[in-house]
């Protein structure tokens, strides 16, 4: 194979911290090369060096036998090197064809030719399998396709590396499958692909060589055909894990706790009955768009309620606002957590505090000592792993920032606590470390929801399993009875 | 990257020292005691109104009402003082009282209506001048009650009392930015409007209750600036609320909200209570100190976006 791109003793630092290390990579053409490492591990800071957005302090990037110091965004795009971020950077306004040719508008004269445009587009986008009107507004689009035009967009220059940073992270299964068949076309054209994800079934899917990064350290590169789960998963922590990935307690599942009844909602949901009992936890499964995060958001006094009743202990509760939710012993630990659960401008002090802040204020004045002792206490407990608990929570990893929004809810010494995606974009060693928090908590008397779109995960953690499918619960399945098969076949409609 | 944080933090005060040091030099009256005490004295509304305004921007809000807030309560003052010939006392809280309710009807707007904050407040702006000048009939009440007159132009010591009241207002707003739960539910308004709803702020009464507030100190500071010039003139404060604007964004205080400090302001107040003194000593001009003003002000709002766009690169990183 030949070689496209190659780093050599790549060195990012920041004042204090050593973001990348001496890293030494190389990339081939027509391959797929996965990314792996826990967050914090460098693969961000690796991608940003490759496509100029941050410049390294040492080291050499070759490529196609060039040798740069550095690279800019400008002549990274110029030399094919597309990237394709987590968040996406399309105009919502615009249309498919338009956002696919953004920046390099193909033109008539003064004007946009937008038949050409169009045309290109289209031809695009059924290269990938796929028929869609392209004068659609990208706002109309579900995410799934908007990362395809994404993705159309970075290939429409003609990529030679496209770098993918956790593609597979809004998509369902069967996107991916969709994704997938993308990435195995652009491989066939000699397109080299880094790959990064947190998911190891999809890195023995699709790539070809995998390298595992730690604390900004290459730590090793194995073919994916020549390794297993077991041998990444001890090079990502630096030690080796129990491949037992859902660790399992003794615990007594008591009275139940909270229980809601015909719940509906104006946009979406009919009807929906759950109850979860002390002492277990409740799994939540459905596809994209099934109306879990809308319930468990209703029943918190998120958002409005057209009809149904909530009952706490047995007894009747008005939600209306989180507020409510909070009085009446029940958190939730959003899916977005930048955007829902932590205050990123604030300290790990200041956010764990946050929600119970009021039992430890005389007459409104924060008794300094209590909130700090509230802090180390979680700090501890959670194991947060932060110089000092006046670190902003921006500057913490994601497991750690779960964490503090786990610590917040606790500290509101709620007994109902709702997960929705408790593990999305945390690296490995962290989930677990969740997970065994949950049980604990379980153990502990709580009772929990659990949202998750990950199989194996709802089959590890959960007590029971509810399905749902547009809006409504089609089913429900006890730990015993529940296989992927039948969550699948219940989330799809099918009963 | 520390060294820039070190920079943020101190930057205002080293702008401070430096312009202190400046009009020191150029002149020979600008570091007396007696000047000093004077410029404090010249920022005493400024200062007041930069507490309120603190709270507001740190919401992720905005007040441009409290320039016209300080004529409103000038006349209705003055009104209730001369033409009403009511108790002083009764009369400045009465003012108060209806300044309040004016804040809190902003307050109610902005968060009913969805309206941005900048909007409503520029609406309610010209609504709270058009009110004073027909309170007043266009024309300056006069023969405000000396008793009235002191809090604008009286001593304790050597120390004028506007110059008190704005120290005490300072630092109550500082205590409770700093230590209630109040003060940290307004930074997490600003910071995440949505995480603080969800953690269970109820986020439109706080907010009402900044705009309350603000007007609250605009009464305040409108009678503590009647009684410093014995009227109640309802064209006072004209464009104040940009000086205000300006102080607490030259004090470091992120106009997209989430960030800062009353310290902050009050410095921010005081560097342009200095730059007006000194220019004035130095005997430049009213049109020279705008354009300087201004600048100083693009020059503190370049430095946010500097130390900001930072700061998105990092959590990118992260």
């Amino acid at each position: 194979m030949e070689k496209i791109l190659e780093l050599k003793h790549i060195t990012k630092e920041y004042p204090g911290v050593k973001a990348l290390s001496d890293m030494d990579v190389t990339f081939y053409k027509g391959e797929v090369h996965a990314l792996m490492g826990e967050n914090g591990a460098g693969k961000s800071t690796l991608i940003k060096v490759i496509s100029g957005a941050i410049k390294p302090n040492a080291g050499e990037i070759i490529y196609e036998g060039k040798s740069y110091s550095e690279m800019n965004p400008i002549l990274s795009q110029k030399l094919g090197i597309g990237v394709i971020y987590q968040e996406f950077n399309l105009v919502p306004e615009l249309s498919i064809a338009e956002n696919i040719f953004l920046g390099n508008k193909l033109t008539k004269g003064l004007t946009i030719n937008r038949k050409l445009m169009n045309q290109k587009a289209r031809e695009i986008m059924e290269g990938f399998g796929i028929k869609i009107d392209v004068t659609k507004p990208v706002r109309s689009l579900t995410v799934a396709y908007q990362q395809l035009v994404e993705i159309a967009k970075t290939i429409s220059n003609d990529v030679k590396v496209l770098i993918m940073d956790e593609p597979s992270a809004p998509l369902t299964n069967r996107e991916i499958e969709a994704m997938f068949r993308i990435v195995e076309q652009l491989k066939k054209k000699g397109v080299a692909i880094i790959y990064i994800s947190h998911r190891m079934e999809e890195i023995f899917q699709i790539a070809d060589r995998v390298t595992i990064m730690r604390d900004g350290e290459y730590v090793g590169t194995r073919q994916t055909q020549e390794t297993g789960r077991a041998e990444l998963i001890s090079m990502m922590v630096g030690r080796t894990l129990d491949d037992q990935q859902y660790p399992t307690v003794d615990k007594e599942i008591g009275e139940t706790v909270l229980e809601v009844r015909n719940l509906s909602t104006p946009s979406l949901l009919k009807n929906v009955n759950l109850s979860v009992k002390k002492g277990e936890i409740l799994g939540l499964a459905g596809l994209v768009g099934a109306g879990r995060t809308e319930t468990v958001r209703a029943i918190y006094g998120a958002d409005p309620k057209s009809s149904g009743e909530v009952y706490v202990h047995g007894k009747k509760v008005e939600i209306k606002k989180p507020r409510d939710g909070i009085r009446d012993g029940i958190a939730l630990i959003p899916e977005d957590r930048k955007k829902h659960g932590v205050l990123l401008e604030m300290s790990i002090r200041d956010n764990i505090s946050f929600i119970s802040i009021r039992d430890i204020c005389k007459a409104a004045v924060v008794n300094r000592k209590a909130d700090r002792n509230l802090a180390q206490s979680y700090i501890d407990r959670l194991k947060i792993k932060t110089p000092s608990m006046e670190q902003l929570a921006k500057n913490l990893s994601g497991g750690n920032q779960q964490k503090v929004v786990l610590a917040k809810s606790m500290a509101s010494k709620s007994d109902i606590l709702i997960f929705d995606e408790p593990t999305r974009g945390i690296d490995v060693g962290a989930k677990q470390e969740i997970y065994m928090l949950m049980n604990q908590l379980a153990k502990e008397g709580m009772a929990i929801i659990m949202i998750s779109s990950e199989m194996p995960e709802l089959l590890g953690m959960s007590d029971r399993i509810l399905v749902m499918h547009e809006g409504e619960v089609t089913g429900e399945l006890s730990k015993e009875e529940a296989t992927q098969t039948k969550i699948l076949e219940l989330a799809s409609g099918k009963n | 990257m520390k060294s820039k944080n070190i920079l943020k933090q101190f930057s205002t005060i080293i702008l401070l020292v430096i312009m202190v040091i400046f009009f020191a030099v150029m002149t020979d009256t600008f570091f007396a005691a007696k000047n000093m005490i004077n410029i404090l004295r010249q920022v005493a509304v400024l200062g007041i109104l930069s507490a309120g305004m603190t709270f507001v921007i740190i919401s992720g809000g905005m007040d441009l009402t409290v320039g016209s807030l300080l004529g409103l309560t000038g006349v209705v003052c003055a009104k209730f003082l001369v033409e009403y010939q009511m108790n002083s006392v009764v009369a400045i809280l009465l003012t108060l009282v209806i300044l309040t309710l004016f804040g809190t009807i902003t307050g109610l707007l902005i968060v009913k209506l969805h309206v941005a904050a900048i909007v409503i407040t520029l609406g309610m702006m010209t609504v709270a001048r058009g009110l004073a000048f027909i309170i007043s009939g266009g024309l300056p009440i006069y023969d405000i009650p000396e008793g009235v007159v002191t809090l604008g132009q009286g001593y304790v010591g050597a120390i004028p009392i506007p110059v008190i009241t704005m120290l005490v207002i300072v630092v109550i707003a500082a205590f409770i930015l700093n230590r209630t739960y109040y003060g940290r539910y307004v930074y997490a308004i600003g910071g995440n409007e949505e995480a603080a709803r969800l953690a269970g702020v109820a986020v439109d009464k706080i907010k009402v209750s900044l705009y309350s507030a603000s007007a609250f100190l605009a009464g305040i500071a409108g009678v503590t600036l009647m009684a410093r010039v014995s009227s109640g003139a309802p064209a006072s404060g004209t464009s104040m609320e940009m000086d205000v604007v300006t102080a607490v964004v030259i004090g470091g205080v992120s106009i997209n909200g989430g960030k800062g400090k009353i310290s902050g302001a009050f410095i921010g107040a005081l560097i342009i209570g200095v730059l007006s003194n000194g220019l004035t000593i130095m005997n430049i001009g009213e049109y020279y100190q705008q354009v300087v003003k201004g600048l100083v002000l693009i020059l503190a709002v370049a430095f946010d976006v500097f130390t900001n766009t930072d700061r998105i690169k990092k959590v990118k990183s992260a």
